[in-house]
């Protein structure tokens, strides 16, 4: 399963999601923080410490696609780092997995996490934006005509 | 791609260095200017004659708060482009205050507060209601103002939360004690050009490094939705923000306390002149956060975006900078709470309920008494990090059930008080309603139309003129009503 | 989904930017307007 003899510190492990980790999860609003770390696996296979930091010269890399088979898959992130924002995501499907990538050698994929973007419908939208913008007109309406009449000496 | 640790960006000892040298210049000239306010209006109000420069710069500067600076880059993140936009709009409560600005100064030329105005025209019970709602608002602003001080100072150079916030309320207590609204009013000016130049700063960097097409074809291709023509989730919000604004400034003391310092020529300039330069300001700090993917920044927490992109552009002087212009977005707006709001206490409470034969010198010791006291208020819920932010949030159905009980005060004689009692009550707990079972984002919205219908309807069914005369009247003791 | 385009980017941008340092200029103007008139407070 592993591309390497296990000397763990070098070995490149599975990374996994730990925010969110149900696999899936919905982002209405476009956007969604992930988090990820290397997995700890099966108590059989593992050594029981896993050192928590990544092999020299390795770093994470981060995928994100529209398809599930990442046919046209985007690099968000590569790095050091365990986590990231994502933002600006249109509604639809998006599929993102994490491993790790040691110059040519790559880890293993870890499971793909699913977000779903739907945005609130155009009706609400559009209902909200209408009745603000009347109280908007009204109360612009008051102080504007208000003002006039004040500055004519009427309100005294 | 490498995140950075902006723990490690600056030294602690930067960063008391530079809250040594801010808080003696600042603490300074508090004590300088103070030197000015010869009596109370001079403490309360710098004499009621400040002028078109500095009227303008004190409103703009104190309508920047840390939000504006750190929430702004955030929100560019989330929401894009009508994100940005959505906030600048914000400055329309400062354009729309103008007229009601100089209504104020025509209609109650020796008043003190914006409780004054509503005891006068509406009665006790209206003045009750408001004063809870202004006080929970304020109390709410201050607290979340120490908070992010604190979390900011600790992010950017590692001094412990609660000596940057301590250090932070310290300072802004003392320069306004010592120098009252000229203190205030002076230093805005200071901070106002300190915030414009490090927002432009920070932009004309970004620049240097980055073509615009490369920016724009990395968010395009990335982050296609925060350009979307029609972003929901930003439109959704869009006039619900802009009443939770109309609402903080038309009610709260800050903004009356300024309408009666400024000079009556200049005052509605002053106002749409501050509304005008703080327009730009959301999307020039927006812009920060929109760079960061096209610099190849890694951004975990979309709220630190603002000192990341910096310090990468900049390093350590990048870090120093939003440092800089984050103190100056905070003390701007803590130390105006602070005046106003023990200008409120003082006017409202002390001299209406306790002893309204106090003098001027009792008055003004009172006041001192006040700062100090909402000083040590607002440290102790700083402390425990209580951040007041939902509490911040959840004012917004608040403070939008004061506007039309306000505009209908100053414009409309016939405007009902049992109708605004009934407004802000009403809207305060429907907007809270809508808040927690339907939606954030509809609650201010929902709050500002219920109190609109209340008071247009209450009006109309049962008219009840006021004289305007007998509110002007110097006697601040009387209301109109019982 | 409509994008704006790169140009109404651009201006959005370079506008708020030029924007924000007018501001500086016109406050710092006005201090020195008043100050002359001796009306600064």
């Amino acid at each position: 399963m592993y591309l390497q003899t296990p000397t763990w510190s070098e070995s490149l492990r599975e990374v996994a999601f730990i925010e969110p980790v149900d696999g899936i999860a919905e982002a209405p609003e476009g956007h969604i923080s992930l988090a990820w770390s290397l997995r700890e696996g099966d108590a059989g296979q593992l050594p029981k410490e896993l050192p928590k930091e990544l092999p020299k010269g390795a770093e994470y890399v981060l995928e994100r696609s529209r398809s599930p088979d990442f046919a046209d898959e985007t690099v968000l992130y590569q790095g050091k780092d365990r986590g990231t924002f994502v933002s600006g995501m249109a509604e639809g499907n998006y599929y993102f997995r994490v491993f790790i990538r040691q110059g040519e050698r790559v880890g293993p994929m870890g499971d793909v996490l699913v977000v779903n973007v739907t945005y609130v419908e155009r009706q609400k939208v559009v209902l909200l934006l209408a009745v603000g913008f009347l109280v908007f007109i009204a109360t612009v309406g008051v102080i504007i005509f208000g003002s006039i009449r004040s500055n004519q000496g009427e309100l005294n | 791609m490498e995140g950075i640790d902006t723990q490690t960006v600056l030294q602690p000892s930067t960063g008391w260095l530079l809250l040594a040298v801010f808080g003696s210049i600042w603490i300074g000239l508090g004590i300088y200017w103070g030197r000015k306010a010869k009596n109370l209006e001079g403490f309360m109000l710098a004499g009621r004659n400040v002028g078109l420069a500095l009227g303008a710069a004190t409103a703009m500067a104190t309508w920047v708060t840390s939000n504006t600076v750190m929430v702004a880059p955030s929100l560019a993140m989330r929401q894009g482009i009508w994100g940005m936009v959505a906030y600048s709009t914000a400055c329309f409560g400062l354009l729309l205050f103008a007229p009601m600005a100089l209504r104020i100064k025509n209609l109650i030329p020796k008043g003190y507060t914006s409780g004054d105005f509503i005891y006068k025209r509406y009665g006790r019970v209206a003045w009750g209601i408001f004063m809870t709602i202004t006080s929970v608002y304020s109390l709410a602003w201050l607290v979340t103002m120490g908070v992010a001080g604190g979390k900011l100072i600790e992010v950017l150079t590692g001094i412990p939360y609660e000596y940057g916030m301590s250090v932070i309320l310290f300072v802004c207590v003392a320069y306004t004690l010592f120098g009252g609204l000229f203190a205030v009013i002076g230093t805005d000016f200071i901070q106002s050009i300190i915030i414009l130049i490090g927002v432009v700063a920070i932009g004309g960097v970004i620049l240097s490094r980055l073509e615009m097409p490369e920016i724009y074809q990395s968010i395009e291709t990335t982050q296609p939705a925060l350009l979307d023509v029609f972003m929901p989730v930003a439109l959704l919000s869009f006039f619900n923000l802009m009443f939770f604004g109309w609402g903080e400034v038309f009610h709260n003391n800050v903004w009356w306390s300024r309408a009666f310092a400024i000079r009556k020529k200049v005052v509605s300039k002053a106002f749409l002149l501050a509304g005008f330069c703080w327009f730009p300001i959301p999307i020039a700090a927006g812009f920060i956060a929109l760079s960061a993917a096209p610099l190849g920044i890694n951004i975990i927490d979309p709220d630190t975006t603002a000192p990341l992109v910096a310090s990468y552009l900049l390093g350590g002087t990048g870090a120093v900078l939003v440092f800089i212009v984050v103190f100056c977005s905070l003390a701007s707006s803590i130390d105006s709470l602070l005046a106003a709001t023990a200008d409120l206490l003082t006017e409202d409470v002390y001299k209406r309920l306790i002893r309204p034969q106090a003098s001027d010198a009792e008055l003004r010791r009172g006041a001192s008494i006040i700062i100090i006291g909402i000083g040590l208020l607002t440290w102790a819920i700083c402390w425990p990090k209580w951040d007041l932010l939902m509490v911040l949030y959840i004012s917004g159905p608040l403070v939008a059930s004061t506007i039309w009980p306000i505009v209908a005060g100053l414009f409309w004689q016939k405007s009902n008080p049992t109708a605004s009692c009934l407004a802000m009550l009403l809207g305060s707990m429907i907007g809270l309603w809508a808040y927690f079972s339907i939606a954030w984002y509809v609650a201010t919205l929902v709050s500002t139309v219920v109190s609109m219908l209340i008071v247009v309807i209450g009006t109309l069914i049962f008219p009840k003129p006021c004289d305007w005369r007998r509110i002007a009247g110097a006697d601040h003791t009387q209301p109109d009503n019982g | 989904m409509t994008l704006f385009s790169e140009n109404i980017l651009s201006l959005i941008i370079f506008g708020a930017l030029i924007w924000t340092a007018l501001g500086v200029l016109i406050l710092l103007g006005l201090l020195l307007k008043d100050y002359l008139n001796k009306q600064i407070w």
